[in-house]
This record gives C-alpha cells, sequence and structure tokens, in this order.
C-alpha cells in the first residue's frame, strides 16, 4: 500500500494522535499483512477506521475496500463514511440484486468504493462467493470478535486474496478470527489503544476525570408483580427446557420481565400470535440488541409444549392486564424527582432501555410528570436522531434511547445515566464507552433500578457484570 | 471495471434511510422479490423426484433448470403435470421407468425474463400467463418472481396505512363511548390547552384532532378515570402504546421512511388490543340490555 497521503489532512474531523498513528501504520510497508486494533471504547475507533478508507481511495481512486460489520452497525458505518466524503456503498439483497443487473462478468463489485456489508448478509452463499472472488485492497472487520465460526471462516475465504485485513475489536473482547490468516496471530501488527495511554494534540492525557460513581436504587416488587415473576419463570423453564435453540428466547422472556410490563406484554404476544399462525414456527425480534446468530432460524417445538408454553403465556398476559402499578417505574419516578430537585444547568439526564416498548413506557412516564424528552432508537432516520441530540445537547429534556443505537455517538457531557435495563456484556462496554470517553469534563453518575427481593438469576449476573465492568465504588 | 449505473452511491445530499425509500416509492420489480429469497437450481439431468423433494423441502411451485450458469427453462409442477399428463403407458414402458426416474428436461416450460429495474405493471401478462417470471438474464439469474410475492408486497405496501385507519377510528369510538360531546370539549381543553398555546384554539370534536391529541387527552391524569374502566391497566401502559402507535403513523403518512415487519406486527397488536376492548364494551352494554 502507498505510504503518501495525509488522513488527518483529508479527514472533516481532526484525527487524535493516536488515530493517526493507527493510519500511518496501516499504510506503513513494513507493517505485516494483518493488522489488529485493540482499542478501550470511546477512543474513537470508528473514525480511524473511516480515515483509514478515505486515505486508501485519495491515494488509490481506484481501489476497493470492503467493510464488514455487525448488522446493526451496519447504517451507522454507511452514514459517516458518507459524512466524511468517504465513496461509499451499503450493500443488501436488494442493492446487490442492482450490481448484478449493471454488471458484466464475475468482477462485479465496482472500483473507487468502500462497500460496506452486515457480516450476516456477506456470509449468505452466493454473497460470499461473490466476494471471495473479488481481490480486495482492504478489508475491514469491525467489531472482529464476533467473527466466530462459520462467520470466521466466511472471513477467511473473502480474506484470502485482500491485500490489507484490519481487525478491529474493543480491547475487553477476544479477536479469534485472525488467527487463521497468515499462519498464526504473531504474524499480525498489533496495535493498542489503552485509556490511561491517550493523549491530546498537546500531549495531556485526554482522561482526567473521576472515574464513574455507581448507585444502586432498590425497589420492593409487589405481590401482583411476584405472581407474574413466578408465572414467567415457569415459562422460562418450559421452553429452556424445551431444547438449546430456545435458550436464548427463554432468556428473552427474563430481559423483558426485568425491563417493563410493556416490554413483557409485546414480547408475551408475539410469541402467542406466532404460535397460532403456524403451530410449529416462530421467532422473536422485539430486542433491539444483539441477537445470537443461532436466532435468525426459526424453531420448532413439540405439540404438547407448545401447548403448555401458550397457556403459561396467556396467563402472564392476563396477570398483566390486571397490573395496578409498577414498583421499578414508580421508583424510577421517585429518582426522577429527586434529580430535579437537585437540578443544575449541566445536568443531563440519558435513559437506556433494551427494548423498543421501554423505551414509549419511559418516554410516557417521563411525560405524564411533566418533564421533556428526547427519543433515540433504531427505527429514526440519521437526522431525527442528531436532532433528537441536538436538542437533548442543549438541555431540552431526557434523552430516552435503546442501548442498539450508541454506537458512534459521543454523550460525554451525560452527567447521569440511568440504566433502566442494564445491557448485555459486550452491549455494555459499549453503552459505556459513549458517556465515559474523552471529552468527559466530570464525573458520570451511573443508576440502576434492582428489585429487592425476587431477582432472578438474570439480574444478579446483569449486576456482577456491571459491578465488574465499571469496577468501581458503589454508593448506596 | 464495472460501471455503477442506476446504483444510489452514497453522498451528502440525503440520508441513506431516504434514498431507500426512494427505491421503493417506485414500485420496481427488486422490491417485490423477497430479500431472503435463495434462487434454487437443478441441472437437466436432475430426476423429477429429487426436483420435486428439494421443491417441496424449501417450499418453491417451480425450480429453474440450469447448466454451465445458463438458464435452460423451468420445471414446475405445472409442466410436469402436463408433461406426465401427456406420457402414455407405451412410452412409459418404451422408457422401463416411471415419471418420477424421468429428468426435468424432459418437462421444462419457458419463462419471460425482467430486470430489477423493471416496474411492476411490466410483467403482470407474463405473470398471468406462466405463474412466474425469472428476474436477471439467462446467464446471471437474480431470482424468481411469483404471483405470491406481489400479493406479500402489496400487502406489506399497504398493510400499515389500513391498520393505522382501523387503529384511529377504534380510538375514536372508544372516546366516544367513554365520553359525551360536551365532557370531550372539556377533557381537550384540560388537556391540550398547552399543545396549542389556549383553552380557545383547542379542537371541540375528535375529527379536528390529532392523533398525538388523541394520545395526549386520554392519557391525562384527570381524564383516565372515564378511560380506564374501558381501556384497562395502566395509564402509562396504555400510553406508551398509543405514543408508539403515533410514532409509527406519523413516519407512515409522512412517507419518512418504510414500517418494519416488527412494527407491523406491532400495529397489528395494538389493533387487536382496541379491538378487544371494543368487544368487551359490546359485549357488557349487551350485558346489561339482556338484564
Amino acid at each position: 500500500m502507498s505510504p503518501t497521503g495525509n488522513a488527518s489532512k483529508d479527514s472533516p474531523t481532526r484525527l487524535l494522535p493516536h488515530q493517526a498513528a493507527f493510519v500511518e501504520t496501516v499504510f506503513n510497508p513494513s507493517s505485516k499483512r494483518v493488522i489488529v486494533l485493540r482499542a478501550d471504547v470511546g477512543l474513537g475507533k470508528s473514525a480511524a477506521l473511516i480515515a483509514v478508507s478515505g486515505r486508501l481511495l485519495h491515494d488509490r481512486p481506484m481501489a476497493r475496500a470492503l467493510y464488514l460489520v455487525p448488522a446493526g452497525l451496519r447504517l451507522q458505518i454507511a452514514e459517516r463514511l458518507r459524512e466524511g466524503g468517504v465513496p461509499s456503498l451499503l450493500v443488501d439483497r436488494y442493492r446487490f440484486r442492482e450490481i448484478l443487473d449493471t454488471s458484466i462478468g464475475e468482477d462485479i463489485w465496482p472500483r473507487g468504493t468502500v462497500f460496506v456489508l452486515s457480516l450476516e448478509f456477506a456470509s449468505q452463499p452466493d454473497i460470499r462467493d461473490s466476494l471471495t472472488r473479488t481481490n480486495w485492497d482492504l478489508l475491514i472487520a469491525d467489531e472482529a470478535h464476533v467473527f466466530t465460526g462459520a462467520r470466521a471462516e466466511t472471513l477467511r475465504r473473502i480474506g484470502a486474496s485482500a491485500e490489507r485485513l484490519i481487525f478491529a475489536a474493543a480491547t475487553h473482547q477476544n479477536i479469534t478470527a485472525g488467527d487463521d490468516f497468515d499462519g498464526n496471530k504473531d504474524e499480525a501488527t498489533v496495535v493498542e489503544w489503552r485509556t490511561d495511554q491517550i493523549v491530546d494534540h498537546a500531549g495531556k492525557k485526554l482522561f482526567v476525570t473521576a472515574r464513574p460513581l455507581l448507585h444502586e436504587i432498590p425497589y420492593s416488587p409487589n405481590s401482583a408483580e411476584m405472581a407474574l415473576r413466578a408465572t414467567v419463570g415457569d415459562l422460562y423453564r418450559i421452553l429452556f427446557g424445551a431444547r438449546a435453540t430456545e435458550s436464548w428466547k427463554a432468556i428473552l422472556f427474563l430481559r423483558s420481565l426485568e425491563s417493563s410490563p410493556a416490554a413483557l406484554e409485546r414480547v408475551l404476544k408475539r410469541f402467542s400470535v406466532k404460535l397460532r399462525m403456524d403451530g410449529t414456527e416462530y421467532e422473536l425480534e422485539t430486542f433491539e440488541g444483539e441477537v445470537p446468530e443461532e436466532d435468525t432460524s426459526t424453531s420448532r417445538l413439540d405439540r404438547a409444549t407448545r401447548e403448555e408454553a401458550a397457556g403459561v403465556a396467556l396467563r402472564a398476559l392476563q396477570e398483566i392486564e390486571v397490573l395496578s402499578g409498577d414498583s421499578k417505574l414508580a421508583a424510577f419516578g421517585e429518582w426522577l424527582n429527586h434529580l430535579n430537585q437537585i437540578k443544575t444547568p449541566s445536568q443531563r439526564i440519558c435513559v437506556i432501555a433494551e427494548f423498543r416498548a421501554t423505551l414509549f413506557y419511559i418516554a410516557a412516564e417521563i411525560e405524564g410528570r411533566g418533564l421533556k424528552y428526547q427519543l433515540l432508537h433504531g427505527e429514526m432516520r440519521s437526522d431525527e436522531r442528531a436532532q433528537s441530540l441536538q436538542s437533548f445537547s442543549i438541555g431540552n429534556g431526557i434523552l430516552v434511547a435503546t442501548s442498539a443505537v450508541m454506537t458512534g455517538t459521543d454523550l460525554s457531557y451525560v452527567t447521569d445515566l440511568m440504566l433502566y435495563d442494564i445491557p448485555n456484556g459486550i452491549g455494555l462496554q459499549q453503552v459505556l464507552g459513549r458517556f465515559n470517553r474523552f471529552g468527559r469534563l466530570n464525573e458520570l453518575n451511573v443508576h440502576v433500578l434492582l428489585p429487592s427481593n425476587g431477582q432472578t438469576s438474570f439480574v444478579t449476573k446483569s449486576v456482577e457484570l456491571l459491578h465488574e465492568t465499571l469496577g468501581f465504588p458503589r454508593k448506596g | 471495471m464495472a460501471s455503477l449505473p442506476n446504483l444510489r452511491v452514497l453522498d451528502k445530499s440525503a440520508a441513506i434511510k431516504e434514498l431507500d425509500l426512494a427505491s421503493e416509492l417506485f414500485h420496481r420489480i427488486n422490491r417485490v422479490i423477497p430479500q431472503d429469497q435463495k434462487v434454487l437450481s437443478v441441472p437437466p439431468n436432475c430426476p423429477v423426484r429429487e426436483a420435486v423433494s428439494l421443491m417441496k423441502k424449501n417450499g418453491y411451485s417451480q425450480v429453474p433448470v440450469v447448466k454451465n450458469d445458463e438458464v435452460l427453462g423451468i420445471f414446475s409442477f405445472r409442466s410436469f403435470a402436463k408433461g406426465a399428463a401427456s406420457l402414455t403407458l407405451e412410452e412409459c414402458t418404451k422408457q422401463r421407468c416411471a415419471p418420477g426416474d424421468l429428468t426435468v428436461d424432459e418437462f421444462m416450460e419457458q419463462f419471460d425474463f425482467a430486470r430489477v429495474t423493471d416496474e411492476m405493471v411490466r410483467v403482470f401478462d407474463a405473470m398471468d400467463r406462466d405463474n412466474g417470471v425469472l428476474i436477471g438474464s439467462p446467464d446471471r439469474l437474480v431470482g424468481v418472481l411469483t404471483p405470491m410475492d406481489f400479493l406479500r408486497y402489496l400487502y406489506q405496501v399497504a398493510g400499515p396505512f389500513v391498520m393505522v385507519s382501523e387503529i384511529e377510528l377504534a380510538l375514536r369510538a372508544l372516546i366516544h363511548i367513554a365520553l359525551s360531546d360536551e365532557q370531550i370539549g372539556v377533557a381537550a381543553r384540560r388537556s391540550l390547552a398547552t399543545a396549542y398555546g389556549s383553552e380557545e384554539r383547542v379542537p371541540m370534536t375528535l375529527e379536528g384532532m390529532t392523533f398525538d391529541n388523541y394520545q395526549t387527552l386520554i392519557a391525562n391524569k384527570e381524564n383516565w378515570v372515564d378511560f380506564e374502566p374501558i381501556l384497562g391497566g395502566t395509564r402509562t401502559r396504555t400510553s406508551a402504546k398509543l405514543k408508539e402507535i403515533g410514532t409509527i403513523r406519523n413516519d407512515l403518512f409522512h412517507f419518512r421512511r418504510q414500517i418494519t415487519v416488527p412494527e407491523q406486527e406491532n400495529l397489528a397488536g395494538h389493533r387487536d388490543w382496541l379491538l378487544n376492548k371494543i368487544k368487551q364494551v359490546e359485549w357488557q352494554g349487551k350485558k346489561e340490555i339482556q338484564l
């Protein structure tokens, strides 16, 4: 690759020294073919990868690059490439057909473009074969820790003839996909970004603020809520015991139960409808977070299990219908009132939910208390999201967001983060990285709502993960 | 180098989702082909029994016959039935095999080809005649289109509009059940004055209000006492449902974006919830009359 050009000069935003150094490493002829970027969350990994893409096409207008990302990130990456002025194309099945329709021969991928594909789409046989037949000048595998199993095999095939490959992931993630390239991982150039080593252009450390404080807010589920917990527990056991592929869906019931009655109702209704529509198949896609690979297929339950599960689901729906209150939401309301009483001009409150139904549920509660809010979720267009963030940044309301849209967002100015739902392992790191990142001036207050009784194993594990991730002292 | 005609290269002029929407508004063939369609094919020497088994397994009623990446024709239940019906016992005896042992190339028919950029109407006649069309070209098969694909696509496009209208009318009906015309005026002034700037500007009839107004009117703490017996549940949960419907409705009717399948399912769920409430009210009314 050509070492010429200057990414920082051509980028719309000035790269920080560690980002600019990474770009230089990629284009340094002495670097290995495979480059591994391991970065703490919130250090601008995506911006550096966009800069690399831009630099490649600036130096070599006839080059072509492939940018593989988890499905949830593809829109954001495509938008950031566009914002960076990098000629790029987001490819899904429709666009792939158009490419096929307008090309001749086997070499269908036009030069001078960065193609963004979800790794799920790239793993489909015909797409994978087409990508494999192409000699890529650059292949970027973002969030490379998710490239395991069949996905790693897809990456190995597509990247076999690529001139340069970049595997990027958060520091705490285990990247195995790169192991199969060029013999072993010793053959890769490894770049690591650690939070405590990052400096600005003047050489000053960027992370000088105190670490976040964790505030655990207890609430006591009432007897009706405890009964509902028991019913959902029954459903969990039926599905978890049915077969291995049901386990994630069984956990989804627990996640939605812990989230809100609105989320649980949504999940239960969809489950019931799917069972009715096609007695043997169903899928649940109400969750905005990452869905495991195996969940893309539908599952089959035997008749007896199906009938038992349908009966318990109906009972749970009836129990939701007669719920007269929500102790978690009540605790949230009290917390809001408390923060409102100690309000300062710089106060910015963000609430994170994992389910879209919970997002609207929280918004309704905030509105019911006469407060303003801004929404941020996966179905909003980029300009709507930007508008929400702009309004929020100037103090116009509370930001209510789903964790799935957090990537690439700078929320370093938020003072109070309420994890209404605690995201899972990968999601939690990603979410916290949006808030606790360079640019933060004051310590971040992280708040969680925890049931004081009837905690499921899911909650216990989530709290353990939160403690482990933060590694910070608790505050009562 | 391959060229890029007809492709929407991302630029600074518009957001990606808007570009997708623009493509959808023109209702080209590309959008009608199911996104997850996997094109199956069989070689010409494939025994009919195997081809039928493959088609049944994948839920297809036809399969392209391909040799050296070239489409030779289509093997379908229809083409097989036609061919098998014309077979005589003498021919079967002569070939010393059952129809299922014969190869698919003996039962092929021809479909028209269309391009992904063609308009839908372009294939109507061929679809009517053959029950399907091939997308792409003989040496580059992109997809297979059937009448069911059209039906599903058109339902996907029109379905949300129909559901939102059902929801809006159902909600109006429920508000009318809960409140008299005079009470609607009082409830509207109480809950919407802030939004409209003054009580005088507040619309007094449901027909003059927006969907968001309905949500605000129902979710108002003082108004809720009249709606709770009908809608049940909690005020926040009901308000959240209406808020979500309102968001989808506004995106839909202002053509901001395509409504996703899970959102369509949510709309259907909310519609059924309101339908259920109306049925309960009707049932309660009949019961009271009987008493």
